[in-house]
């Protein structure tokens, strides 16, 4: 039996009309016990969604996700999952961070075990030395590799990593990459990445599967990668099979990227040009709700901006020319 | 020290407003010096000569505005005011310590006149040690208030003298040496000019020579206005010379008197110690024993000594020194009732918040009731509080003054509002990756409000927290003002109300202290805020 | 530039300290070294027995005047303490918030104005039993007008175009300019203090003693009532706090107040009215200010109520010592403990003008006025029923009794409301204890009224004991039935 399944998913958002956005059409993915599996897509195609549908954040409008034969009705620690932006809580240390969810989870253990246990995931992801520090003193990657050690530390069957190093620069990148993959190794647990590097994906999976452009996004043919492992990352860009994959992969993307543009040209759809809403801000009393972000409004300020921009440059000009 | 404790002073010296400082530490250490001598110039010379400039500015202006309290007093004069404020707080110390002295002594006395009744005393009569030696201290001390209260005496009784040998005849009903002394400085030195101000002011305000009547003609009329004018600034620097020696010899006085008063031997206080401590620990055997006499009585015995017992018990009751407030215990009662205030503001404000943060129709709800009440102001509230507290509180016992309750409520009533729309936006505003996490750890409703709602939303609940102090400490004068509550609202108002020459300056010396006051607690306030606040953004 | 402006420049100028915040207590004993001899031979001689008062911390109330005098000697001259009580005293910000308080209980009790003890119990206003065992003092306002009006005064009276004219001013000569100004629809406004305060009543009788209607507070022929007492007014009277009567003139919106000291004299150091009469020369020894209690307080502390008279009775006779040459001798340190901060608080000089037996009624025009405070002589701290009575005739005559009441309701309620019981028990000590001599109270025999007067400006006699009589001896003022007299 599989470990999960999701079976004909659909999901969108908004009410019914003009507005509303269909993300995701037509899933469907099965993830075997002990895999890893990653999802490549297109920013903005709806493979946050997709991780939030399988950690069961949100439910999906259609269709079934399927964790061990039951349905995702809620999130769970089994699911455990690496947030792009970390999600830590800012007023508690990288211990703190991970023993909120140790001593969750593990309730039953004494004082002195729950600590170890806190300690052990610490250690895994090489933060021992900043074990009092808080977020705001880390470094991107220190912040995803507690993040990662949190997730860690719930033991959960699946660890569902969203972009987690879509912030970071290269080198550090490529270390956490190496360090994923070796705890990955040394237990085998099942994995979801989703990242928008497709090398990245290829380098750290067992199959990779291209998520097409939404709206309506699906997935394309899996892949699987049959390099062996470890993988070298300077070595296997020679490797044909990666190279291979890598190319079928972005062909998929590219084709599905047309398509949706194809799509929209053909049915006349205009998509709703609305931008997600910023949850960050506080909420307003009396209207609750805010007028939306449209893109066209951004445009056009910024071709404004660029207008007036030019303008000055010309005034500059003129200045300088008498 | 290290480099990260000395960052870490840097940062926590900037967090409680004193950020000044460090260009000063850093020069000290050398570092990069040029940078710090402009950050010095930019953060300290420029706002000491802005105040410098507002002080010079209020000097040379305040003496052009005239009021009918006088003109407008410069810095001068409500420096002076602050230390004739020091100065009656001293002598109010004195005028305790006689009154406790005076307590002390009936004490004694009434052990004594009811010596017959003590001895039935359950446990004994009280030891009070050698008679003759509490006799003995107890009169030094008292001769020693009785020095003192002749001596604080004097100025007034022979400034009030209308020539020096009325005045000497006073000195001579002089009980003590000092006062003698004392009065003779003060006849040879404030006399003359006090007697001679009364002349001249009494003269001037009789003569009719400077009325300007209507038939004057234009010149004439000039000519006495001038004359006038002259005159009266004659007499003023007359009596501002006469006023400046009176203070003087005042202060001299009270040095003496306080000096005297140390000056009490040891023995003598020792023995004025046991006194008290005797006393102290007679009183609950005194209590003990009057209860069960009226107990007895209840109960139909006759006791014929009940009255005596009871008037004994009386004589050792530890009343508080009925003297009125300093000004300092006035800053007390203000900041005692502010924080009341505070206090009942953040226990309903908060919880408030956090419930119309977490939810959407709630926060509806309340917030057209919030919109409508945030912007009523304290002399709305005031009356409303105080009719219904005043129906509502009546205890037989208070543990508050009415006043006080009221003042505090009011105060709660309009501090309320920040803490609570800031602690609602802060809930409500919570990132949706913490409740994200929340939710994969499945944490229950309690955990998820105590471990990461509330941490989440603290950098908010304490901007509302300081928004509130600054409001509470802002209505808080005019709430005491009307409520009567002795605090700094209540100085003002009395200021106000003696409308003497001095009443402007002592409401400035009030501004000031009020300005002062709110600022540290803004400062509390803000480092406190800065310090829940995750090290990220920077209050302002 | 007035005078005034010159005596607060010479004050501001100054670094001044209050001269004394310093009378601290009186010498312990006779003389200093007696004590040595022993506390008991130094406490058994002025002090007999105390009375067990039931409360022993108080708090009094008073407002920023000189007449609060008995109740600041009485705490700092020690003689609260003599009686075992521990007083404190809070400075209240206007009439009816001390008037509130003292009913809410904050306040034990308080120097209220003579009226307020009668209206508050009769239920004129905030409606509670008050009780006066002890009255504060005699006389002390005057009637000031406005500059322009005492010009127009004087041309209607020539006797009165004199620097030093001849006292008491009548308010004849205002008649003819207040029944012009009323003719133009623009009646004239004066000033008082509050509508039960003595002021009132004075300013109206001073006017109504000439003719001129001070308006009513009931209409006289609907009955219905006025709160604002302007019904059928020839002057319209206005509410004004005594502070801003002097602003308030100049600014032109009164032409004439009746307030007490120092805002008379204010006027006149300002250069902007006359005083025209005190109320001494409107009746000779009218009471002024009461000490009022709470009667339910005062019946569960009786024998506090009875130390508080003693120590008050003290305080009155030490205000009016004279020496042998019949001078006041207490009269300028009482001036200097009434300018601290904490009590009256203005300056030193302005109360001892007041204070000191002189009255300046123009620059020119100074007059000794030796009974312009009277504290303690001519009986004046004894709470006569006739005083009581006198006040109840006068808001009868202005309607702010609304019904006839029969002559005994005047007598009972005069007997429920003033209080000699209380004040015989503390004087009874007294002699006891020998602070005072039985001669300086009034005989034992007295029925409570004083004798009768016609020591007033219109020369009208005054029975207390026959009020209905006295009501309908007015000219101006609503008239009873005169059957109601032997009701």
């Amino acid at each position: 039996m599989a470990l999960l399944e999701i079976k004909d998913v659909a999901k969108g958002y908004g009410e019914a009309g003009p507005d509303r956005a269909e993300i995701l059409a037509g899933i469907n993915l099965t993830i075997q016990q002990g895999e890893f599996v990653s999802i490549v897509g297109y920013s903005g195609s709806g493979k946050t969604t997709l991780i939030n549908l399988i950690a069961g954040l949100i439910q999906p409008d259609s269709g079934t996700v399927t964790f061990k034969g039951s349905p995702v009705r809620e999130a769970g620690p089994e699911r455990a999952v690496v947030f792009q932006n970390y999600s830590l809580l800012p007023w508690l240390t990288v211990f703190g961070n991970v023993a909120l969810a140790v001593d969750q989870l593990f309730s039953g253990l004494n004082r002195k075990d729950r600590e170890a246990h806190v300690m052990k995931y610490i250690r895994m992801v090489n933060l021992e030395p900043a074990r009092d520090k808080y977020p705001s003193e880390l470094s991107g990657g220190m912040r995803q590799r507690t993040s990662l050690a949190r997730s860690l530390a719930m033991e959960p069957n699946v660890l569902l990593l969203d972009e987690p190093l879509g912030a970071l620069d290269a080198l550090t990148r490529a270390t956490l990459q190496e360090e994923i993959i070796k705890i990955w190794e040394a237990d085998r647990k099942t994995m979801v990445l989703i990242t928008n590097d497709v090398d990245e994906g290829i380098l750290m999976a067992d199959r990779i599967i291209p998520l097409s452009a939404g709206p309506q996004a699906k997935l394309g043919p899996a892949l699987t990668v049959d390099i062996p492992r470890p993988r070298d990352r300077k070595a296997i860009n020679h490797e044909p099979m990666f190279q291979q994959i890598r190319r079928e992969v972005i062909r998929f993307l590219l084709h599905s990227h047309k398509d949706s543009l194809d799509n929209a040209s053909d049915q006349q759809v205009t998509l709703p040009d609305v931008l997600p809403e910023d949850l960050t801000l506080p909420p307003r009393f009396w209207h609750p709700k805010r007028p939306p972000l449209r893109r066209a409004d951004l445009e056009r300020a910024a071709a404004e901006r660029e207008a007036q921009l030019k303008a000055m440059a010309a005034d500059k000009e003129e200045e300088v020319m008498a | 020290m290290s480099i990260e404790t000395f960052n870490k002073l840097i940062k926590f010296l900037k967090t409680i407003r004193m950020g000044w400082v460090v260009p000063f530490i850093l020069l000290a250490k050398g570092e990069n010096p040029s940078a710090q001598i402009r950050a010095i110039f930019s953060g300290v010379c420029i706002p000491i000569f802005a105040i410098l400039a507002f002080l010079y500015l209020w000097n040379t202006s305040s003496s052009l505005i005239v009021t009918k309290f006088g003109t407008v007093p410069g810095p001068r004069q409500v420096l002076s005011a602050w230390g004739s404020l020091r100065n009656e707080s001293r002598l109010e110390e004195i005028k305790e310590a006689d009154h406790v002295r005076r307590l002390r002594e009936k004490r004694v006395d009434y052990s004594d006149k009811y010596s017959e009744t003590l001895k039935d005393l359950p446990g004994g009569a009280p030891d009070f040690g050698d008679p003759a030696e509490n006799a003995k201290a107890l009169a030094a001390a008292a001769l020693v208030f009785g020095e003192v209260n002749e001596l604080l005496d004097v100025s007034n009784k022979i400034s009030i003298s209308r020539d020096g040998q009325s005045a000497r005849e006073t000195a001579e009903s002089f009980e003590f040496e000092p006062s003698k002394a004392f009065a003779s400085v003060v006849i040879d030195r404030l006399l003359p000019m006090e007697i001679a101000f009364r002349k001249a002011d009494e003269t001037f305000r009789m003569s009719t020579d400077y009325d300007v009547l209507k038939s004057d003609s234009k010149e004439i009329a000039a000519r006495k206005k001038a004359a006038r004018h002259a005159e009266s600034k004659r007499l003023a620097a007359e009596k501002a010379a006469l006023l400046i020696r009176r203070q003087e010899i005042t202060t001299l006085a009270t040095r003496q008197a306080l000096a005297r008063i140390d000056s009490v031997p040891s023995g003598t206080m020792r023995v004025l110690d046991s006194i008290d401590a005797a006393s102290v620990s007679l009183r609950p055997k005194l209590d003990a024993w009057f209860t069960a006499i009226e107990e007895a009585e209840a109960a139909g015995t006759k006791y014929r000594n009940k009255t005596k017992v009871k008037m004994l018990n009386k004589s050792f009751a530890d009343n508080p020194y009925p003297g009125k407030e300093t000004y300092v215990q006035q800053i007390g009662t203000s900041l005692k009732t502010v924080f009341a205030g505070f206090l009942i503001a953040s226990l309903i404000a908060i919880p408030l918040g956090v419930v119309c943060g977490l939810n959407k129709n709630i926060n509806n709800a309340f917030n057209p009731l919030i919109q409508i009440f945030k912007p009523v102001s304290p002399l709305a509230w005031l009356p409303i509080v105080m009719i219904v507290v005043g129906a509502l509180y009546t205890p037989d016992d208070p543990m508050f003054e009415l006043s006080f309750i009221n003042s505090a409520i009011t105060v709660a009533l309009c501090s309320l509002w920040p803490t609570l729309v800031n602690t609602a936006v802060g809930v409500a505003s919570t990132d949706k990756d913490f409740l994200n996490v929340a939710k994969v750890l499945k944490l229950n409703w309690f955990k998820k409000i105590f471990k990461v709602v509330l941490p989440a939303a603290l950098p908010l609940v304490f901007t509302g927290l300081r928004l509130s102090l600054g409001v509470g400490w802002m209505v808080l004068i005019a709430a005491e003002m009307l409520a009567q509550n002795p605090g700094l609202g209540k100085f003002v108002w009395d200021m106000f109300q003696n409308g003497s020459s001095e009443t402007l300056s002592m409401i400035m010396v009030a501004v000031f202290t009020i300005g002062i006051i709110g600022f540290a607690l803004d400062t509390v306030m803000l480092s406190l805020q800065q310090f829940v606040s995750f090290g990220e953004n920077e209050a302002i | 530039m007035h005078l005034f402006d010159v005596r607060l420049k010479t004050n501001t100028t100054a670094m001044k300290l209050k001269t004394n915040p310093l009378n601290i207590c009186r010498p312990v004993s006779g003389k200093g070294l007696a004590l040595l001899a022993g506390i008991l031979a130094m406490t058994s001689v002025g002090r007999s027995e105390l009375l067990d008062v039931e409360k022993d911390e108080l708090t009094f109330g008073f407002i920023k005047l000189t007449d609060c005098a008995p109740l600041v000697i009485a705490k700092e001259k020690l003689f609260f303490e003599d009686e075992g009580l521990d007083v404190k005293l809070e400075a209240q910000a206007n009439w009816k918030i001390l008037l509130d308080r003292v009913i809410s209980g904050e306040l034990d009790g308080a120097h209220m104005l003579a009226g307020q003890p009668i209206g508050a119990t009769i239920g004129f206003g905030t409606k509670a039993h008050i009780i006066t065992p002890y009255s504060l003092d005699y006389n002390g306002n005057g009637i000031t007008v406005a500059n322009d009006l005492w010009k127009k005064m004087q041309a209607n009276d020539p006797a009165l175009r004199s620097p030093t004219p001849k006292h008491p001013i009548s308010a004849d000569s205002l008649v003819p300019i207040v029944a012009s100004k009323k003719a133009a629809g623009d009646p004239m406004r004066m000033g008082m203090v509050f509508p039960v305060s003595t002021h009132n009543y004075e300013i109206r009788y001073w006017l109504a003693a000439s003719g001129i209607s001070p308006g009513f507070y009931l209409d006289r022929k609907s009955g219905a009532i006025d709160a604002t007492g302007t019904t059928d007014a020839d002057v319209i009277l206005s509410v004004t706090p005594p502070p801003q009567m002097p602003a308030t003139l100049e600014a032109k919106t009164i032409e004439g107040y009746c307030v007490g000291e120092p805002w008379n004299q204010q006027a006149v150091i300002r250069g902007i009215g006359v005083p025209v009469t005190t109320n001494y020369d409107i009746w000779k020894n009218n009471p002024e200010k009461v000490f009022g209690l709470l009667k339910d307080w005062a019946d569960k502390n009786p024998k506090t109520a009875i130390a508080i008279t003693k120590a008050l009775i003290r305080a009155g006779k030490w205000l009016d010592e004279t020496d042998s040459r019949g001078r006041l001798v207490n009269r300028e340190e009482a001036a200097r403990i009434l300018s601290n901060s904490e009590y009256v608080g203005a300056d030193y000089e302005v109360i001892r003008n007041s204070m000191t037996g002189f009255f300046y009624f123009q620059k020119t025009d100074k007059r000794p006025m030796p009974d312009f405070n009277v504290f303690f002589k001519y009986h004046a701290s004894y709470p006569w029923y006739s005083d009581c009575v006198w006040f109840l005739t006068q808001m009868r005559r202005w309607g702010q009794i609304p019904g006839s009441m029969p002559a005994s309701w005047y007598a009972d309620t005069a007997k429920e409301i003033y209080r000699p019981d209380i004040y015989r028990k503390a004087a009874a000590h007294l002699v006891e204890e020998k602070h005072l001599s039985a001669s300086e109270f009034p005989a034992m025999d007295t029925d409570g009224y004083r004798p009768v007067t016609s020591e007033f400006i219109d020369g009208n006699t005054y029975d207390g004991r026959k009020p209905i009589d006295y009501i309908n001896s007015f000219k101006l003022g609503i008239k009873d039935d005169s059957r109601l007299s032997k009701m």
